[in-house]
């Protein structure tokens, strides 16, 4: 019995070495595999179940720091990619603004803003009439035109925002409307800008019935001798006409937003 | 190990021992020495057992050890053929065992089969091999005693 089972695991050993060596599968052994692995299979799972169990149990603490770190770096993580979008965010703007043109008659100041109120839709930036900034100045940012020069020191001057509600742009005391035109129509529409609310301007056109249309681009007329031709003011977002009065208002979306001012042009 | 209940069992044991012996023995091995499940059943089984179907049990044990290790089929049927006939053997004789005895006799005929598997698949770290083979002996050792009293409730004694 002994000598005829030794007998056989020699013929398996020799079928086993056969199939290595003519590069075929072993039958007998991939039978006794597939027999086994029923019973393997569900083994090796609860093994990692009851090893990761009592690994948790006695590493419990160091679990806890390590998800603890894991979770201030997860917030670090987030802090860093806001920030890196901010930052590319004002990379493209500072980018758009370097290939600003050249203002005849006009020197771009370049400044930054060092204050906001919003209450007051007024910014205050770092340059004043050190640097030639005068009242009435139009200030532009990469998205088009922020508002004029209000107040002016040596050394800062405080503008006051397209979107300064109800009044308008005042300067030196005196009321004072911004020319605009609709560059998508062909004479420009022509008409006069002024502040509505925070986030929105009104445009009177002159011709009441001027074919204006909601998309249509609104730039600076540059019929003034602050504020040159060209500066993108916005979009229009709704036409309002009034034919009992006989005028024609466009509700316009203000290129420039708030959030969005870091560094600016002041052209003096 | 009697009938077909006795079968039964073993067959159950050995499959079981095989799934252990693939899927849990390298994760439970300790200090670079892994527990031989199948060996371990092999011969707790083997201690019911008189030569004959001492030898049957390890030849199915060597033979599913060898396919699962994919190592030398038949240097692991002969050295496991052999253990389960020399423990059978001894079984034969006038010996009361119990659990002390399963762990003495499981401890030596790890040492005896790993030897002579050293002996038909020698390779070159013999040393290493060697202390593998004696920390492998204990730790198969301190198995054998829950197996062999468990079996004990469930299976007779060949001599009865």
């Amino acid at each position: 019995m002994l000598i005829g089972l030794c007998a056989l695991g020699i013929v398996l050993g020799s079928i086993q070495n056969g199939a290595r060596v003519s590069q075929k599968p072993d039958h007998v052994a991939s039978l006794l595999r597939t027999l086994i692995r029923p019973v393997s299979s569900p083994l090796a799972s609860l093994t990692r179940g009851t090893s990761d169990f009592f690994h948790g149990i006695l590493s419990a603490s160091r679990l806890t720091a390590e998800n603890r770190r894991l979770h201030e770096l997860e917030a670090a993580q987030s802090l860093y990619s806001t920030t890196m979008l901010d930052r590319d965010d004002q990379i493209s703007r500072l980018r758009s603004m370097l290939k600003f043109g050249e203002v005849p008659g006009k020197k771009r100041i370049p400044a930054s803003l060092i204050g906001m109120s919003i209450n007051e839709n007024r910014l205050t930036l770092n340059v004043g009439s050190a640097q030639g900034v005068v009242l009435g100045s139009p200030v532009e940012s990469a998205q088009g035109l922020v508002g004029t020069v209000e107040e002016v020191e040596p050394r800062e001057c405080q503008v006051l925002m397209l979107t300064s509600a109800g009044l308008q742009m005042t300067s030196r005391g005196k009321t004072q409307l911004i020319g605009a035109i609709d560059v998508n129509r062909t004479p420009p529409l022509v008409g006069l800008v002024r502040g509505e609310n925070a986030s929105t301007l009104s445009m009177t056109f002159l011709d009441p019935k001027a074919p204006v249309q909601v998309g249509d681009l609104i730039m600076t007329s540059g019929y003034s001798d602050k504020i040159p031709r060209g500066i993108n003011i916005g979009k229009v977002i709704q036409v309002e006409p009034n034919e009992e009065f006989g005028t024609l208002k466009a509700r316009i979306d203000p290129a420039f937003s708030p959030g969005n001012l870091d560094v600016v042009f002041v052209l003096g | 190990m009697k009938g077909p209940k006795g079968w039964l069992i073993a067959i159950l044991t050995l499959w079981i021992a095989g799934g252990l012996q693939q899927a849990v023995a390298f994760q439970v091995s300790a200090g670079g020495v892994a527990p031989d499940f199948l060996l371990v059943a092999i011969v707790s089984l083997s201690l019911f057992s008189l030569r004959r179907n001492g030898s049957v049990v390890g030849f199915i044990g060597g033979a599913l050890h060898g396919a699962i290790a994919g190592g030398h089929m038949a240097a692991y049927v002969i050295t496991r053929t052999l253990v389960g006939f020399c423990v059978g053997w001894f079984t034969g004789m006038e010996f009361e065992g119990n659990t002390a005895v399963a762990a003495i006799v499981t401890a030596a005929a790890t040492l005896a089969s790993q030897l002579t598997f050293l002996l038909m698949n020698p390779h070159g770290a013999i040393l290493s091999a060697l202390l593998a083979t004696i920390g492998s002996a204990v730790y198969n050792g301190v198995l054998a005693i829950p197996l062999y009293a468990l079996l004990r409730k469930v299976l007779d004694s060949p001599r009865r």
